[in-house]
């Protein structure tokens, strides 16, 4: 079923959206702004000039999810960490495909395009990438993504009006700690007489942690529009969006979630010793090498950016860490 | 003129005698022009918006030089032409693709710059740009849209005064104007900041940049957060004023005396141009390792 498909099923609103009254979505916040002042008055002077505005985007509530370890080393190395994974690669790629299907059509080469719009993007380490892989390796990653936006994403009415990379970022504590997402399609919503759909678009295999995310998502822009979306969903290749409409209990999730990552992640910042949680995503810690607790035989992942013969992705892992695509 | 009208010219010109002493203090003779010599713009040092923004003393006086244009630089500007493009109707339910596309179509109104790298972009390149000044402007005009009030788009060129007897300019962009009522403007600028120190510093300088253009301080400036969904409005008084010259005073005096700029670490130095050359920021960055795992 194609998205725009899908989308005619999501019932209409019957009357014009209108703002929160103030009572739920305010309390919401003032209850997280209360958590984040806790948080950063017990740790105090513990925390370090650069460590503030404390940040918890998405990626790092998940790497929490898994393991602190994790989550610190991820922290540390984000910014040095030059090697782009093959899956991580499907995923910056699919997303672009998917803005060039929204707002110029169908993508007829995939490799010159997936490379030209990551240049312009800035995105020059996973541009790179693509340009190192041979050329029916590119084609063989690449091409099957382009074909699956073109089935996925053509016929969308732009009465949708369509966002991509759409920001929706809540401040707590007067600015000492934030939590920002990157929405990669924001559909209708006020103004256009359509509901707000939020959609992720996933590159791999769904996984039970994805429905987190658009939680999170979902509560963002709901304390940014002051309405929550009608709908948040994810959308995986060839498949239907899985979509959830979305109540309080998605909202009350998503900020129960949020405010233990500001809780923890104001704690690691401090100092305190991170507990480790072996699992999959030990294949990916920067510092599996030096844990006692990751497994010695796990696998390692594919690197796209390390050499011109990329594994297939079939072969590596299938989870990967999330991004937040900052730039 | 009116007591309010009134009021707001003497604003302007108290803060213009405080910039300008304020700068004889700190400055001296440095950047005074030769005297009766005209100097281009181009060979000014320029103060924006953006320069106020940094943290870091020693990278604001030593401002990178290394610009390339990308989807992410290129998203206001070609966004806000297309919001003007569409005009009073910009808050309303209008074809906002169209209209980017059109500017990228037609390249009208675009700065040189911009305009060559447009041209040079193939059609993928124009859909990552493209995608990316609809989701600017749409995100502007649904934060804009949910306040109802009139808004006139601006042009993006810059606004720029010269300081007089020195070789500094002031410059600012501002995205949008309104009229208030007869007493002043209001100004609208769209921020990715949601730092509530980093927005009030914003509104100080697109404050005193209009005053001192046009000899009278604005009424209210808006700082519009689309990410946060929040316009931020901030009365045009003295002390905004105030702050707005401060500001520059400290900026100028930084960029006059580069080598004494102290450094002030943090999260950017990673990825800062004087790493290589900046002690503290060495050390920095190799301070990162995580203070609890070993």
């Amino acid at each position: 079923m194609q998205v725009a498909d899908w989308l005619d099923t999501i019932p209409s609103q019957d009357e014009p959206i209108r703002p929160d009254d103030g009572s739920d979505l305010s309390r919401r916040r003032a209850e997280l702004d209360r958590v984040a002042a806790e948080a950063l008055e017990r740790v105090g002077a513990a925390l370090r000039a650069d460590d503030l505005p404390l940040r918890v985007p998405k990626s790092r509530l998940a790497d929490l999810a898994r393991c602190e370890r994790l989550t610190v080393a991820r922290a540390r190395d984000a910014a040095a960490d030059t090697n782009v994974s093959v899956a991580a690669l499907k995923g910056v790629v699919l997303d672009q495909f998917v803005a060039h299907q929204l707002m110029v059509g169908r993508v007829v080469e995939p490799v010159p395009t997936a490379v030209s719009m990551l240049r312009v993007s800035g995105r020059e380490l996973e541009a790179d990438a693509v340009d190192s892989l041979d050329a029916d390796h590119a084609e063989e990653l690449l091409g099957p993504l382009a074909t699956a936006v073109a089935d996925g994403w053509s016929g969308l009415d732009p009465a949708w009006a369509p966002r991509t990379q759409s920001r929706a970022t809540v401040v707590l504590a007067d600015g000492r700690c934030d939590c920002t997402g990157v929405i990669d399609v924001e559909l209708g919503g006020p103004g256009t007489g359509r509901p707000a759909v939020l959609v992720e678009v996933k590159s791999g295999a769904p996984a039970g942690d994805h429905a987190d995310e658009v939680y999170l998502y979902a509560l963002l822009v709901a304390l940014r529009d002051q309405r929550p979306p009608a709908v948040v969903a994810r959308w995986y290749p060839g498949s239907v969006p899985a979509a959830l409409a979305v109540g309080p209990g998605v909202l009350d999730a998503a900020q129960a979630r949020l405010s233990d990552g500001i809780r923890r992640w104001a704690e690691l910042s401090a100092g305190r010793t991170p507990t480790e949680l072996a699992g999959r995503w030990c294949t990916w810690c920067p510092d599996a090498d030096r844990c006692p607790s990751a497994p010695a035989d796990r696998p390692l992942a594919g690197r796209a950016g390390a050499a011109r013969n990329v594994p297939a992705d079939d072969d590596g892992p299938q989870w990967e860490p999330d991004r937040d695509d900052d730039r | 003129m009116t007591a309010d009208r009134q009021e707001r010219v003497d604003l302007a010109a108290t803060a213009r005698r405080r910039l300008v002493d304020s700068l004889d203090q700190v400055l001296g003779d440095l950047l005074r022009p030769e005297s009766g010599r005209r100097i281009p713009r181009s060979d000014r040092m320029k103060v924006s918006e953006f320069d106020l923004g940094e943290r870091c003393p020693r990278r604001g006086a030593h401002p990178a030089d290394d610009f390339v244009e990308t989807a992410t630089t290129a998203r206001r500007r070609l966004g806000l032409l297309a919001l003007r493009r569409l005009g009073d109707d910009a808050c309303a339910e209008t074809d906002l693709p169209a209209a980017v596309a059109a500017v990228l179509d037609s390249g009208d109104g675009l700065a040189p710059g911009l305009a060559d790298w447009v041209a040079g972009l193939d059609r993928a390149g124009r859909a990552a740009v493209g995608a990316a000044a609809v989701t600017w402007a749409e995100s502007l005009r649904r934060t804009m849209g949910a306040t109802r009030r009139p808004i006139r788009w601006s042009d993006p060129g810059p606004w720029t005064w010269d300081v007089p007897e020195r070789i500094v300019s002031l410059s600012v962009k501002v995205d949008a104007t309104g009229t208030a009522d007869v007493s002043g403007d209001v100004l609208l600028w769209a921020s990715g900041a949601t730092d509530p120190l980093i927005q009030r510093a914003l509104a100080a300088h697109l404050a005193l940049v209009r005053a001192m253009s046009t000899n009278r301080a604005p009424l209210r400036v808006a700082i519009a957060v689309p990410a946060t969904g929040t316009v931020l409005r901030v009365p045009v008084d003295r002390d905004l004023l105030d702050l707005g010259v401060d500001r520059v005073v400290e900026h100028v005096a930084l960029r006059a005396r580069p080598d004494t700029a102290p450094a002030r670490p943090g999260r950017g130095c990673r990825h800062c141009h004087l790493l290589d050359v900046c002690e503290p920021g060495l050390a920095h960055a190799a301070d990162l390792t995580p203070r609890s795992t070993t």
